[in-house]
């Protein structure tokens, strides 16, 4: 399998406001540093972690909706930010987004035929209102909104949540694109139509070969459809590997009591104890060594000066902590 | 299971009144929870379960009217008490809720000790400096360190905040605690270290509990009994173990199949198609009828009654003989 998307050494820093007559220097908050992974063609990669871990705005960078403050992203071997005029409109056809909100990402005053149409629109797809008829029409079906008679005239506001998130799904779908950004796709939903959600991805992948980046703070459903996952924290990744070895077996003490803390139906396997301490909390400032090691349960002096790498403890599997251990 | 429930929901039908009609949000449910008892609630948004909150605690919006029904509480029937009467012997001294976010309805500029304080001191006769003390001893319950109390909210993170809502919440010593969504809004680690402490006190106080959430498996981790609520009504009850492992409705069983389970065998996710109904006007017969696999034409006429599988195992569905869900 070959790369479809490479990430070296990402990092953007948001700089902070202070007070307007302070002299200390400028701070920042470092949402992003020194990321490095790539995306194969064709898999769900999946990022999760916290809320303040990163991971929305490395999804953003991903598709050139933010700058990086350094760093390189390679799409179809080709630095995103080094496109020409021509090259970026095809890139923003082949690199599409779906949001949290349904509701919010799709314009209430539009029909849901006009909702997907504008997109092709602006690429010159098809030629013709019939033209484009056909094409919206067989993908709602694809989708599994059948017959499509019955949704390409409603709004937004006659259609439920798994529904409208489906109608995004095909307003991406639809200019045929290379690679989606899906950020908390269903976490507005409701468990019961989640599914239909999930596998409309999942169908989109095999038919057409649609390579994601799944953004979620879903574990369990990290586990049902990722091939592969990063777990961040603070900006940083702290562990990755294969998505049902690493949250069977995390090695990190943070992917660990993550994995820990989520709940499952089954009566008989409770959540147990989580090993960790406070709250995730923003740092202005790098600070040395790890930046688990205040809230994690094995910090010693050498996690508290030395930064941990990301190294390779089983097969595709690598780690940043000095306390890991293959086994563990 | 001790003789006489705490709480008993009867026949209870809450309307609201809107443009066109009545929005049927609870109607004709019937609840039960024991002393020393962690119940669960789970439905899809819109089937009502929020309103059964609001109804039993008594904070309904104008629009609403009950039209049938008791809850009994202790044996006695709230529906007839006056508000003067509910406020002062049963809302947050018998019957406390925690709502999701409800950390953000914490005053801003008042210290966290001081707003527990004035609630202590709005509802009973004591010393101010008592009152701290009582205040003190709360966010020591809930694992927040009692220095802390001179705090003002903004210095608190969400989960801390939700923690001081719910020392809040049992700074009256309730017997029955509603949690509506109370860690919907929070990370999974937070969520954990209060689902664990609400076990917790469970266990020291012998509160009993309604875990209300559309998170199937966090209130199903969490609860003794399982109650699923379809469109106003309760479909399905019995203990979590005869829900998650022998579900009979339908309905159950779909909502059970669509549900990830991280420490279970990877599969395909299944869904349910379609969307709940429309309370202004529900589906004929079962409610359910229009989304269920399994429908034929007594479904869609008559209204299925709640009949028995097992003692505590309850279910409300016309074809449980002749189908098999697996």
């Amino acid at each position: 399998m070959s790369d479809l998307v490479r990430v070296s050494d990402l990092r953007k820093l948001f700089p902070v406001r202070t007070g307007l007559f302070s002299r200390s220097k400028r701070k920042y908050i470092y949402a992003v540093d020194e990321v490095s992974f790539s995306i194969h063609e064709g898999e769900i990669f999946c990022l999760v972690g916290e809320s303040g871990s990163g991971k929305t705005t490395t999804g953003r960078l991903l598709l050139r909706l933010e700058r990086p403050t350094s760093g390189e992203i390679l799409f179809e071997g080709k630095n995103i930010y080094s496109l020409d005029k021509k090259e970026l409109k095809e890139f923003r056809r082949r690199a599409q987004m779906i949001f949290q909100d349904p509701f919010s990402s799709l314009d209430p005053r539009m029909s849901v035929f006009d909702n997907i149409c504008e997109g092709l629109i602006i690429h010159k797809i098809g030629s013709g209102r019939e033209e484009r008829f056909n094409i919206v029409s067989k993908a709602l079906e694809s989708v599994g909104l059948y017959p499509p008679e019955n949704f390409l005239f409603k709004y937004p506001h006659e259609l439920s949540g798994g529904q409208l998130q489906r109608i995004a799904i095909v307003s991406a779908l639809v200019l045929g694109p290379k690679f989606i950004v899906a950020d908390e796709p269903v976490s507005m939903l409701d468990m019961s139509t989640r599914g239909s959600v999930v596998k409309t991805m999942l169908d989109l992948r095999r038919n057409m070969n649609v390579t994601f980046l799944l953004i979620t703070h879903d574990l369990g459903l990290v586990k049902y459809i990722g091939d592969r996952v990063a777990v961040m924290y603070l900006g940083k990744i702290v562990e990755k590997g294969p998505a049902e070895d690493l949250i069977d077996a995390p090695y990190h003490p943070y992917s660990q009591a993550l994995i820990s803390a989520v709940p499952s139906p089954d009566p008989n396997k409770k959540i147990g104890e989580v090993r960790v301490k406070g709250d995730i909390t923003m740092s202005l400032e790098v600070a040395k060594g790890c930046r688990f090691a205040p809230r994690c349960t094995l910090a010693n002096d050498k996690c508290r000066e030395e930064e941990p790498e990301l190294i390779e403890l089983s097969c595709g599997h690598y780690v940043a902590c000095h306390e890991a251990r293959a086994g563990n | 299971m001790s003789a006489a429930p705490l709480l008993k929901v009867n026949n209870l039908k809450m309307y609201y009144s809107v443009e066109g009609g009545w929005v049927k949000a609870v109607d004709g449910l019937f609840l039960d929870i024991y002393r020393n008892e962690c119940v669960g609630i789970v439905g899809e948004s819109g089937c009502g379960k929020s309103s059964l909150a609001l109804t039993i605690i008594r904070v309904l919006p104008s629009n609403s009217k009950i039209f049938s029904g008791e809850i009994l509480f202790e044996g006695e029937n709230m529906l007839e008490l006056s508000e003067e009467d509910f406020r002062k012997r049963i809302r947050w001294k018998k019957i406390s809720i925690v709502f999701q976010g409800a950390m953000n309805s914490l005053n801003p500029v008042i210290t966290i000790g001081d707003q527990i304080v004035e609630t202590i001191l709005a509802h009973e006769n004591m010393s101010k400096k008592e009152a701290w003390e009582r205040a003190e001893n709360l966010l020591r319950l809930v694992g927040i360190d009692p220095k802390r109390a001179k705090s003002y909210p903004f210095e608190f993170s969400g989960g801390m905040k939700q923690r001081a809502m719910i020392a809040m919440a049992l700074a009256l010593n309730p017997s029955l605690l509603i949690a509506d969504e109370m860690t919907t809004a929070l990370d999974v680690i937070i969520q954990a270290q209060i689902i664990n402490l609400v076990a917790e006190l469970k266990r020291g106080l012998n509160l009993s509990s309604i875990i209300i959430s559309h998170d199937i498996p966090l209130v199903f981790s969490s609860s003794d009994r399982i109650f699923i609520m379809y469109a106003g009504k309760i479909v399905e009850h019995g203990s979590t173990e005869e829900i998650y492992y022998s579900p009979m409705h339908p309905y159950t069983f779909l909502l059970l199949d669509s549900v990830p389970d991280i420490r279970g065998k990877r599969r395909t996710l299944g869904f349910i198609e379609g969307a709940p109904p429309n309370l202004l006007d529900p589906p004929t017969g079962c409610r359910f009828h229009p989304r269920c696999p399994f429908t034929i034409d007594i479904c869609r006429k008559e209204e299925p009654e709640m009949s028995t599988v097992s003692f505590s195992h309850h279910v409300a569905c016309h074809r449980i003989e002749e189908i098999t869900l697996s």
